[in-house]
């Protein structure tokens, strides 16, 4: 049968509750529309928001609630949302069509890579993969290998050695004028801290990161973790879908908050951005605490499982405030594969590239800012204002300068944190505690603005002004409990 | 372009379509699939270079092995 000869318009015919409520549907209707009154009775049972405005205008509320009776009356035969069923049953249809003319010579996908995606997706092995890839990938990976071994080679011999004191010495010699001295090396100078923590702490982490999460991407187990994820999420409001910008929010919480569109309800959309906002830290930020905390594997299971139980308990209580059911959620799972080098690879590069081409200018002007506040004084009087702070949550004084750096961006200040840890000011449990309160700040100014682009003012302010005294909150208790319990780290 | 979370193939100017309305205007170098809303880097223009390069030469030393 040639496709222009195909019944078009019959092509598929669903299950009787369905059939009955469309042909009621399409008695029911008397406007004039541009569609076929089946495709505007389909689309009215499947929930569209535009045709039901649509419909709502041009038949008047009388007869549009007779249509949401014929729809409530259909949805009564079904456990499921219409839209799922009407998506099941063309799934159906289609995959019967293919089954008559489409012909494989043999199964495409290997029987492991099908058996290793089922396995993902399953929660009694999917969640031990899960912990796997946490481990090696972030852990060992990104954390030791990345925040140690390689931090320590660029960090400590390549910049610690050579090119700052080099610079230092040329810039002494040349330039006689202390205050620019500072500006360019002093202990907050543009090359002896910002193009240091740029270059040689942040980018080898960001790097491994990035290396890390294209190869995983490209195996396809993102989606398999949606799958694994999305009876989780729906207790916190969500579904699987909202992934997509938590795993973005690994990489960038600013990019991610934006990715929050694709969530159906303006309710997901703000449970999201709020958990993106306090709970998920950014590539660059989560790469430095891994490498901050790796020397301390008992602080960084605490941080984790506090990351994880504010994550978890914010997000239940967000959906119990904000009233709503969640969205349902399917999609098609694309195959597991081996990754393809030159995809990771290309991948990887443009991240950085994008990564590095957005912290670069601002950590340059952090310093900048810095140095300015130097000058004018107004930076020592931050720190404090600062100071109290930092003592509540058991921090000595040097810790206010990180928390100072981490207002400008968190993964700023955890680099702050980490230049402490190298001159052994802080112990295993400032560490953490420290650790703790800046993961939960907000990320950074560029988030707060999204946030207020997104969301509008009053909610970026609201979900401001709830994240910082929580943050501080959580690192108050953490450190008392701590001091209590007598844990050593 | 290939989607690298639910697989889907599209061309860049159907992702600027759904980045319509964004604030960024392209700044952000990402390309967003039509489908799913999951983001991905362009790919850099080096390596584009790169690719086109490669392929004009196999088509070179493809015709020269027919000539």
């Amino acid at each position: 049968m040639s496709l222009n000869t195909f019944p078009v318009e019959r092509a598929i015919t669903y299950p009787p509750p369905i059939e009955e409520a469309v042909e009621a549907i399409e008695a029911t209707l008397q406007a004039d529309y541009t569609l076929s009154r089946r495709a505007i009775a389909l689309l009215l049972l499947q929930n569209d928001e535009e045709i039901e405005g649509m419909v709502r205008r041009r038949e008047g509320e009388e007869r549009f609630a007779l249509i949401a009776e014929h729809i409530r009356r259909a949805q009564a035969h079904y456990r499921e949302p219409l839209s799922m069923v009407i998506l099941a049953h063309r799934q159906k249809v289609a995959h019967a069509l293919a089954q008559e003319v489409v012909h494989y010579p043999l199964k495409t996908a290997s029987g492991f890579a099908e058996w290793l995606g089922r396995i993902c997706m399953q929660p009694l092995t999917g969640i031990p993969i899960l912990l796997l890839v946490l481990y090696y990938g972030l852990y060992q990976f990104v954390g030791v290998f990345g925040g140690g071994t390689l931090v320590d080679l660029l960090e400590n011999k390549l910049f610690g050695e050579y090119i700052n004191p080099f610079l230092t010495h040329w810039v002494k010699t040349l330039i006689p004028f202390a205050p620019i001295q500072e500006l360019l090396v002093g202990e907050y100078g543009i090359f002896t801290l910002g193009i240091t923590y740029a270059v040689a702490l942040i980018l080898p982490i960001v790097g491994t990161f990035f290396l890390m999460f294209s190869i995983l991407e490209d195996s396809g187990y993102f989606p398999r973790l949606a799958m694994l994820i999305d009876r989780l999420f729906k207790k916190i409001g969500l579904n699987g879908r909202a992934v997509i910008p938590m795993v973005l929010g690994f990489g960038c919480d600013t990019m991610a908050t934006l990715v929050t569109r694709i969530l159906e309800t303006p309710r997901e959309r703000l449970i999201a951005t709020f958990l993106l906002a306090l709970a998920i830290p950014c590539s660059a930020q989560l790469g430095v605490i891994m490498a901050l905390l790796a020397s301390h594997p008992g602080a960084l299971l605490i941080w984790a499982v506090t990351l994880a139980a504010v994550f978890l308990f914010i997000g239940w209580l967000t959906a119990k405030v904000l009233p709503g059911t969640p969205a349902t959620f399917h999609m098609e799972i694309p195959p597991m594969r081996l990754p393809i080098l030159s995809n990771v690879l290309t991948k990887t590069y443009a991240r950085m590239h994008w990564y590095f081409r957005e912290v670069f200018p601002l950590f340059i002007l952090a310093s900048v800012v810095i140095w300015l506040g130097q000058m004018t004084g107004l930076f020592d009087l931050a720190l404090r204002v600062l100071t109290p702070v930092v003592h509540l949550l058991g921090l000595p004084d040097e810790a206010a300068s990180a928390f100072l750096f981490g207002f400008f961006r968190r993964d700023y200040g955890a680099a702050g944190l980490y230049h402490l840890q190298e001159h052994n000011v802080l112990n295993g449990r400032q560490l953490l505690v420290s650790a703790v309160t800046l993961t939960l700040f907000l990320p950074c100014i560029a988030q707060f603005l999204m946030m207020k682009k997104e969301r509008g003012l009053k909610t970026a302010l609201a979900i401001s002004g709830i994240i910082f005294p929580f943050a501080v909150t959580v690192g108050a208790i953490m450190n008392l409990l701590l001091q209590v319990l007598g844990v050593r780290l | 372009m290939k989607c690298a979370f639910c697989g889907y193939t599209y061309e860049e100017d159907e992702s600027a379509l759904v980045c319509q309305g964004c604030g960024l205007f392209g700044g952000c170098h990402l390309t967003k699939c039509p489908r799913c809303g999951y983001e991905q880097p362009q790919e850099p223009a080096v390596v584009q270079w790169l690719r086109r390069w490669r392929a004009k030469r196999a088509i070179d030393s493809a015709n020269r092995e027919r000539s």
